[in-house]
């Protein structure tokens, strides 16, 4: 066993030594897809990219790889047919000679620029590393996610004082084998929640930065050329959705009342009116509904409630502009919801999901999320399946438990009214 | 004859006397002891009665995995009840601690007192949950429309139910102290 990993009693280890944390990919578009890795060992690595099912007529690349000095890589392959499931391994040499292959990996490139097509991915939020990660398990079991959503605390950080304690707990997490698994299945689209630094983490925070560093180096996700600590940003599928990934942790300025920077917050709202995506799917890590009431009041710091002057005007320009397909997806709660954002008001028709957790207690709040504001909660760990069908723009939203059964289905008519 | 009847007469009138002997405070060893043994009963109760409760809701979940606030109101009664009467047929059996120096208290005596000065925090604290039954029934219904009452309900049941436990503790012993009369060895 590599040092480092971390495995629950009966859970397999990796395919190879060579390949402790298995394989990723993300960033997909209509021609790649970042492949990811972490390489152990002094030979040289490349990775094989086929399509899928035609394996056997050989690769379609074969792209050589340059982990960097902690062994991690980051492959960028282009030049792959739009919409189409390929299937990726790397594969290890030493005196051009394979010595260790990883595991096989598969995603599907995206829609194409101009396609209008179903899509399927699913989500969660909340994997903490020391608990049993069925619903991963679960998920990766499937070949139909187009694309996976992690909204954030993919991993428990908490106490991490150094660059190595960082990396040692991000090993440890994605050693498990739900991780490599689900990691494997299909594309990621991440974004960060506190817990991938520190519970609750204030952006001043010193940790802040080494904590960002981490996520960057360990998640399939390459760093913006333009601004290399950017987290936000947004991932097309062709016309039929656009995910605008947020950033809900690292550009709050609680002083200013500010809970995302005016930077971020300019994209998301010029991003939304001019996406000709017929959804768009916002990755918020930390949820925009109201949740009335003094029981959940006591966290409203701790999300957009809190900060009601950009809460409000984000929610108020949605519905001035009368932006249809806007789907909010979100996590952090330890347990699962879907419904209205707000009870009246600004919001009143926005739709929020709140996915996961996938590895947790649930909320020990003794009420959850209810009529007639929300339609379902369950604390339960799970998974969404989320169907976006551009020809009617309903969402549907399918809550999976870790034994596979289906604890809610609800459909949502995402046309702006 | 007349000299047996008169013998009779003194033992009686003898055994009299003793009985209206007033016992002396029971000495700090069984102060102390009941004290501790009293606490830790007390503690015991709580821990105990509080898992019992909290296995009501969790339960209760609804087969979504969806806790239901009527289950939570029940647990604390539940909770509640168990401890009442672990504490109160229970505590007021250690003030056998005092039985020393020829001294005997009463059990029965010893509850009465503990009940009669602690009986309103007792009311209170069934007040508190009949106030968390009726938020949680409301909330069952409506989200977020109970959650004051189940919280007030909740509050007023855990602040008066401390303060009944102490009080029912300690004047138990207040109760089994003055009910001690003398015995014949």
């Amino acid at each position: 066993m590599v040092a480092g990993c971390t495995r629950l009693k009966g859970e397999p280890g990796p395919t190879s030594a060579q390949f402790p944390l298995g394989i990723a990919s993300g960033e997909a578009s209509s021609n790649g897809a970042l492949l990811w890795t972490s390489h152990v060992g002094p030979g040289a690595v490349r990775v094989l990219v086929w399509k899928a099912g035609e394996e056997a007529n050989g690769p379609l690349q074969t792209v050589p790889c340059q982990p960097d000095g902690d062994g991690l890589v980051h492959q960028v392959v282009t030049g792959l047919a739009a919409s189409t499931w390929h299937t990726y391994q790397f594969v290890e040499t030493v005196n051009g000679e394979e010595t260790a292959r990883s595991e096989l990996g598969r995603f599907r490139t995206t829609l194409a620029d101009d396609a209008l097509a179903p899509v399927r991915f699913g989500a969660v939020s909340c994997i903490n590393q020391r608990y049993p990660l069925d619903p991963l398990l679960q998920a990766a079991s499937r070949d139909d996610l187009d694309a996976f959503l992690l909204l954030g605390d993919s991993l428990y950080a908490d106490g991490s004082k150094s660059r190595l304690d960082f990396s040692d707990v991000w090993k440890r997490a994605l050693g498990r084998y739900p991780q490599r698994r689900l990691r494997a299945s299909t594309s990621l689209i991440p974004t960060w929640d506190d817990h991938e630094v520190t519970n609750n983490f204030d952006a001043k925070d010193g940790l802040v930065p080494v904590g960002r560093d981490e996520y960057f180096a360990f998640q399939p996700i390459g760093r913006p050329v333009d601004d290399p600590n950017r987290v936000w940003r947004s991932v097309r599928w062709g016309k039929t959705v656009e995910f605008f990934v947020l950033d809900c942790r690292g550009e709050r300025d609680v002083a200013s009342g500010r809970y995302v920077s005016d930077a971020q917050l300019a994209w998301l709202e010029k991003g939304l009116t001019s996406s000709t995506a017929t959804f768009k799917v916002i990755l918020n890590s930390v949820p925009i509904s109201e949740f009335p009431g003094p029981l959940f009041g006591l966290g409203k710091d701790d999300r957009w409630e809190g900060f009601p002057t950009q809460r409000t005007a984000l929610l108020q320009f949605i519905d001035d502009q009368k932006i249809p397909g806007v789907l909010w997806i979100s996590g952090d709660f330890h347990l699962a919801s879907a419904g209205r954002v707000s009870r009246s008001g600004p919001g009143q028709q926005a739709i929020e999901a709140l996915v996961g957790p996938a590895g947790q207690q649930p909320n020990v709040s003794p009420t959850y999320p209810g009529k007639p504001q929300f339609d379902f909660a369950t604390g339960v760990n799970n998974y969404t399946i989320v169907d976006l069908d551009p020809s009617t723009r309903v969402a549907t939203l399918r809550y999976v438990s870790g034994t596979g059964k289906i604890l809610s289905e609800l459909s949502y008519d995402l046309n702006a009214k | 004859m007349v000299r047996v009847a008169v013998v009779a007469l003194a033992l009686c009138a003898a055994q009299s006397l003793a009985d209206e002997v007033v016992a002396p405070p029971p000495p700090a060893s069984s102060v102390a002891l009941y004290s501790v043994s009293a606490s830790l009963v007390s503690l015991a109760s709580l821990g105990v009665s509080g898992a019992a409760g909290a296995a009501v809701p969790l339960l209760a979940f609804d087969s979504a995995g969806r806790p239901q606030p009527i289950a939570v109101a029940g647990g604390f009664f539940i909770a509640a009840a168990l401890h009442f009467s672990i504490v109160h047929l229970v505590v007021p059996e250690l003030g056998r601690l005092a039985n020393v120096e020829g001294f005997v208290g009463e059990p029965s005596a010893a509850r009465a007192e503990g009940w009669r000065i602690s009986r309103w925090p007792a009311f209170a604290a069934l007040a508190g949950l009949a106030v968390l039954g009726v938020g949680a029934g409301v909330e069952q219904v409506s989200f977020s429309s109970g959650q004051w009452a189940m919280i007030a309900g909740l509050g007023l049941t855990l602040v008066t139910g401390v303060v009944w436990t102490v009080l029912d503790a300690v004047f138990s012993w207040s109760g089994f102290v003055e009910s001690r009369k003398a015995v014949r060895r």
